[in-house]
């Protein structure tokens, strides 16, 4: 799926979200959304699909997992004691929805490998259980998400095949739709994760309240999916 | 809520009349291209994570 973001179908409503497995917004944008589509009538005809997007890119596979308070704290300078305050304050936004943070515990790694399985998923329809899964490995479970034998794991409790799973990873057979992804985001000025957009026309900048991810539901499914007929074959005929 | 390859083919977004939005990034002040989509107006956003790593 990489690269060929975004789409518009006729009858479903596709929404294409940026976002990387170490970014503590984006798992709470993932549960919000998630949330928002409970209430949403038309949930069922709504797809969702991941994108690849590095918040620490520097990072590379050679690197010692770190904690998410170190990494900040080495990256911008900032004495621990800040670091750790903001990392709490990210944990208390994330309590309030009903997560658990334990970034004490989390394992900053590089991300790409992570990335390459979210799209092995895709290509076996489990992306979105498979992205949850990377989510709370991280966050809550202290996995290293880097290591191939913990990713096969994920990907073995998300019913994927755990051997295809390490075999794709070894390859690098996703390697390419992740860097495509990246470039996808570059070119369409995409400077903060996560990032969403509905129908291929509405964005949505960061995590936001379940009140606004139904108003970009309501409003893109209206305009595409629920659009009268000759409307959605002028917009098929552009 | 399904996962995401069952589109089987998505329209490009450049068939999409999306306007340029005044919330992106300034293009003037960066290499970046502006975004291409009409971003929503939102109430208080529970954050983001930017290219430098930062989230708030």
């Amino acid at each position: 799926m990489a690269g060929e973001a975004f789409g518009q179908a006729t009858d479903r409503l596709v929404v294409d979200v940026w976002s990387d497995v170490m970014c503590p917004f984006c798992y709470m944008g993932d549960t919000l959304l998630a949330q928002a589509l409970e209430k949403f009538p038309h949930a069922s005809g709504v797809d969702i699909r991941y994108h690849s997007f590095l918040l620490m890119p520097h990072l590379t596979d050679d690197d010692a997992p770190v904690t998410p308070t170190e990494l900040l704290s080495a990256k911008h300078g900032l004495p621990r004691e800040q670091a750790q305050a903001m990392n709490d304050q990210v944990t208390e936004r994330a309590r309030q929805i009903g997560l658990d943070y334990r970034l004490d515990q989390a394992q900053a790694v590089a991300t790409r490998t992570a990335h390459q399985l979210s799209h092995f998923a895709a290509a076996h329809g489990k992306q979105h259980e498979l992205v949850q899964q990377l989510f709370k490995a991280y966050f809550t479970d202290g996995l290293n998400v880097a290591d191939h034998q913990v990713l096969a794991d994920l990907a073995a409790e998300v019913g994927l095949d755990r051997g295809a799973a390490l075999a794709a990873l070894a390859s690098g057979e996703f390697a390419d739709a992740v860097e495509a992804d990246i470039q996808q985001a570059h070119q369409y000025g995409i400077q903060g994760v996560p990032f969403f957009v509905f129908g291929g026309k509405y964005a949505v900048s960061g995590a936001q309240p379940v009140d606004a991810f139904l108003q970009a539901l309501d409003t893109s499914w209206a305009e595409t999916v629920g659009a009268p007929a000759d409307a959605a074959s002028a917009r098929a005929g552009r | 809520m399904t996962s995401s390859n069952v589109i089987a083919d998505p329209a490009p977004v450049v068939g999409s009349p999306a306007e340029k939005t005044t919330e992106a990034v300034d293009a003037a002040a960066s290499p970046l291209p502006t975004s291409p989509f009409e971003l929503l107006p939102t109430g208080e956003a529970f954050g983001v994570c930017d290219l430098d790593g930062v989230c708030s």
